[in-house]
């Protein structure tokens, strides 16, 4: 039987992340992106790590594992250099800045 | 042929102050303007000579100003006023021997909350040979020295507290209102504009001691003049530094004027294509230095340079 805490960790691995690509504007500057977001005229400031899983979420959607797989196959990184731990922490920052969002279990299911 | 602050009797401009009716045009903003004349009429005629001026309303006013006691009895024992923009602020009372820095407050609300046809930026402007220099600091930073020490230089005074940044053409509109001046900036200023130029010292205000600066009349005939900006600066004085300029990335810069801009979140997608339009084509400093005759060679040794 499964604890609580296991089945939220296990929920968290198979959130598809999604996000809308019209939904902001973008401008890069020496390897950072800045970032402005439609819906809340907020600007954000991303690295190209943050920038690149925005980019790869926009055009389709993605968990914490299949994004992680696609950056590092994106930036040619090794698993050593970008670990599962360090994606997983840059969707949280990009979900709690609105940039991104779970991908509806209605929308999952059908 | 319009008339100037100076050409209008003293005696109507009295009249329209407590009527409501002065009109004072300054930049692309028509104010008008209704306050108490014995405090307020003195600051129009040292500061504002030049400004073109009527006593009836325009038929399009941007922004209306009156400065009123903040309830009957302040009226008349030891009067008060507060400034009214026409909307809420939360104004502290000033006595009305205060009223210049209620009426320079006043204005400085209106522009910062309710401009919409520019963004507006906190930060200083002054040009010269038809490109802008935008100085952004935080109070204190040393944004309104370094700006009247370029006036001193020649620099036209485009703007000593908001930067109005056009949406369309991502350049700066003149807006030359006198220059605000703080504690230990009162006594440089005025040594180096002349004593002629800076008003009287208010003393004891919520900000403590201050004091105008004129700005030249060659700037207010430029009063409808605008610029591209060619470059950004975020001035740090600090007493005894070593002058330095340090190249800032231009998101960096970006992220900092979002910040200092104070209608920005209103305005939304196409503030933020304009100030990108702005600084992609301008060169970003954060500049220290420790005396204003430094920070004047820093700023005239960067503005000399090429594109990078």
């Amino acid at each position: 039987m499964p604890t609580a805490e296991q089945g939220v960790e296990s929920a968290q691995a198979v959130i598809e992340w999604t996000a809308d690509p019209e939904s902001w504007m973008s401008e890069e500057f020496n390897d950072t992106h800045l970032v402005f977001f439609k819906p809340s005229a907020e600007t954000h400031f991303l690295n190209f790590l943050s920038f690149g899983a925005l980019e790869l979420v926009g055009s389709s959607p993605a968990t914490n594992v299949t994004l992680w797989h696609a950056l590092l196959s994106k930036f040619a990184l090794s698993e050593q250099d970008l670990p599962l731990s360090l994606v997983e922490t840059v969707v949280q920052q990009l979900d709690e800045a609105g940039l991104i969002s779970p991908v509806s279990l209605d929308a999952q299911n059908s | 042929m319009h008339k100037t602050v100076k050409d209008l009797n003293s005696t109507d401009l009295n009249r329209a102050l407590k009527r409501g009716s002065f009109t004072l045009r300054l930049g692309p903003f028509s104010h008008l303007i209704k306050g108490p004349a014995r405090h307020l009429l003195p600051h129009l005629i040292g500061m504002y000579p030049e400004c073109q001026a009527s006593l009836d309303p325009d038929d399009v006013t941007e922004i209306m100003l009156r400065l009123k006691a903040p309830n009957v009895f302040r009226r008349f024992i030891r009067p008060q006023i507060s400034p009214d923009p026409g909307f809420h602020v939360p104004a502290v009372p000033l006595p009305e021997s205060m009223a210049p820095l209620g009426f320079e407050m006043g204005l400085n609300l209106s522009v910062a909350l309710k401009t919409c046809r520019f963004v507006t930026i906190h930060a200083g402007v002054v040009a010269k040979n038809g490109s802008a220099i935008m100085m952004s600091a935080a109070s204190g930073g040393g944004k309104s020295t370094l700006a009247a020490a370029l006036h001193s230089e020649g620099y036209s005074l485009f703007s000593d507290e908001f930067a109005l940044l056009d949406l369309d053409s991502a350049d700066v509109r003149a807006y030359p209102r006198p220059i605000s001046l703080k504690q230990q900036s009162i006594p440089i200023v005025r040594e180096l504009l002349g004593a002629d130029r800076v008003s009287d010292v208010i003393s004891d205000t919520p900000k403590g001691d201050i004091a105008y600066a004129r700005v030249a009349a060659e700037s207010l005939a430029e009063n409808n003049a605008s610029a591209p900006v060619k470059l950004i600066l975020f001035p740090n004085f600090q007493a005894g530094a070593q002058p330095l300029a340090r190249r800032l990335n231009p998101a960096e810069a970006i992220m900092r004027l979002v910040a200092a801009s104070t209608n920005y979140s209103l305005l939304g997608e196409p503030a933020y294509k304009a100030i990108v339009s702005m600084v992609k084509a301008a060169q970003t400093f954060e500049i220290t230095y420790g005396t204003t005759e430094q920070s004047v060679q820093l700023v005239e040794q960067l503005a000399g340079e090429g594109p990078s």
